[in-house]
């Protein structure tokens, strides 16, 4: 039952961070390798906070969200202005910059050894110590943040963010400042991502930089092609999608030796063949260009 | 006249001067409309004083702002919108959707608006039910909830008009506004058009149909080579053999 409801959890984490992903890859159009980075603030703020100074699981979530919407402010003033690549260039320098700080500023964040014993949380005199709990509180929060991304990126800030995705001169020649629209999606997209970040660290009670790497940003891309862009519905269950497989393929009868190496390559076909499949993900209404 | 005044503009690509110490005044009424020959300048001008170029050199002033300083966004909030050569619509929304983003100060565009939701919904119905009669001006209220993507080219220009309508300013720079439309809806452009300058608006318009030009145009702005080379009543400057030659090469 503990199996089953880690695999919810962890599905609710991942689903919050997809969303976060599709307000800014899919409505936006951005496409950025350094969403793990704004997943670490939550994370190491929270341990950091908790841990060093004693301080409140909230106060620690909302230092991870502040830190995240300030780098992803910092990267879009130097990045966003200039061509599409440059943007993908400079949240890869994120990344890689910020996985090395995780890495190496080991008086802060302990470097590989990673941060232990952050301690659960507790909301309002409830202390979140069984999975049960947390399964509740992670899916409180995808609720909350579904109802941040519906009224960010289903009204009339949606549609510009659409808009802008298809044509940003169209949208310069009407009068819209399309900057501080991208810049809006890109804080709002990290600030969730941070708060994904630290409910995982309390979860998880450890975190450490493996967790943060490219790869996980590349995760997290493949959960919202998988899912699809423009239904909120599409990046849950691309999370749920690309959490749930590799579990389930422990349960296919691999040979011992070669299980790890054969469940990596049907992995990678399983996800090959939706995509050839569905090309605009498993539910998703528009295709990412 | 006071419109929009331009002063010694000067445009390099690289070696190639564009703009050659181009000055201009664009009248605030009427219709006027710019012609010169391919690679005269026309399209680089209209650029120049809608913030999608920064000049090498010179001013252009509307209602006492600099408007070579300003993002093209802004410029459109000082009362000058634009359209393009080649059609720019926002294809995968529909008509409607196209000419309800092309309004103005929307609350729910912003963070705190989109967040709070406060006053979003009612705004929203006033810029659909104000979209819904420029739609039904231009001749476009059967195709609302069309996508862009389905309207005749002659449609799509009129969209396109629709939208600079929708942002309600007071001077409308089209580049080629009937090129690739068919004859029977030139009229109907072109008529719009007059309508919209009748209302004390100013529309400006680069074109290469010269019986349009004839036609239509109160005022007449001739360029070649980055350079003004005559102005005024089309009437007169049409007749006029340098101008003929400034076309024919």
């Amino acid at each position: 039952m503990d199996y089953v409801l880690h695999i919810l959890i962890l599905a609710a984490i991942y689903g919050v961070l997809a969303m976060s992903l599709e307000l800014v890859l899919g409505r936006t159009g951005l496409i950025t390798l350094g969403h793990a980075v704004v997943y670490a603030c939550g994370a190491y703020s929270s341990a950091v906070l908790t841990l060093r100074f004693g301080v409140s699981a909230s106060l620690g979530l909302l230092a991870g969200m502040a830190l995240a919407g300030a780098i992803s402010c910092l990267v879009a003033l130097v990045s966003l202005r200039l061509h599409a690549d440059n943007f993908v260039i400079a949240t890869f320098g994120l990344q890689v910059a910020g996985h090395s700080i995780l890495l190496n500023w080991i008086g802060v964040t302990q470097g590989p050894f990673g941060m232990p014993g952050i301690p659960r949380p507790e909301i309002l005199g409830w202390r979140l110590d069984s999975s049960l709990d947390f399964l509740l509180l992670s899916y409180g929060i995808v609720g909350l943040a579904a109802v941040v991304l519906w009224r960010v990126g289903f009204g009339p800030l949606g549609r510009l963010l659409l808009a802008i995705k298809e044509d940003e001169v169209f949208c310069r020649s009407v009068g819209k400042n399309v900057f501080q629209s991208k810049l809006t999606a890109l804080v709002v997209g990290s600030m969730l991502a941070a708060v994904s970040g630290s409910i995982y660290a309390h979860y998880a009670t450890y975190v450490d930089p493996t967790t943060f790497t490219v790869n996980e940003s590349i995760l997290i891309i493949s959960m919202v092609i998988m899912g699809g862009v423009g239904r909120l519905a599409g990046p849950l269950l691309g999370a749920a999608v690309l959490v749930a497989l590799p579990e389930g393929l422990r349960f296919v009868g691999l040979p011992e030796q070669l299980a790890g190496n054969l469940r990596q390559i049907l992995y990678g076909l399983l996800l090959i063949l939706v995509l050839l499949l569905r090309p605009r993900g498993l539910i998703g209404r528009y295709a990412i260009d | 006249m006071s419109g929009i005044v331009c002063r010694g503009l000067v445009m390099k690509f690289e070696e190639r001067e564009v703009l050659a110490n181009l000055s201009l005044d664009l009248p605030e009424t009427g219709i006027t409309a710019i012609i010169g020959p391919n690679g005269a300048g026309k399209t680089t001008l209209v650029n120049v004083i809608t913030g999608f170029l920064r000049p090498s050199q010179g001013s252009c002033v509307f209602a006492g702002a600099e408007l070579t300083r300003l993002p093209a966004h802004a410029i459109v909030r000082k009362g000058i919108v634009r359209t393009f050569q080649d059609l720019r619509l926002i294809r995968s929304l529909s008509v409607l959707e196209n000419v309800v983003l092309a309004r103005q100060g929307q609350r729910g565009e912003g963070l705190v608006g989109a967040l709070l939701g406060f006053g979003v919904a009612r705004e929203e119905k006033e810029n659909q039910s104000e979209a819904r009669d420029i739609l039904a001006r231009v001749g476009l209220d059967s195709r609302v909830t069309s996508s862009a993507d389905e309207l005749s080219y002659g449609q799509q220009k009129l969209l396109t008009i629709a939208c600079c309508l929708a942002t309600e300013s007071s001077i409308l720079l089209l580049d080629e506004p009937v090129s690739g439309v068919d004859p029977a809806t030139i009229p109907i452009v072109m008529g719009l058009l007059q309508e919209i300058a009748m209302e004390g608006k100013a529309v400006i318009f680069i074109e290469h149909n010269m019986d349009v030009v004839a036609d239509f145009a109160d005022r007449l702005v001739v360029m070649d080579g980055g350079r003004l080379i005559a102005q005024g009543s089309p009437r007169n400057l049409l007749k006029q053999r340098r101008i003929l030659e400034a076309y024919i090469g």
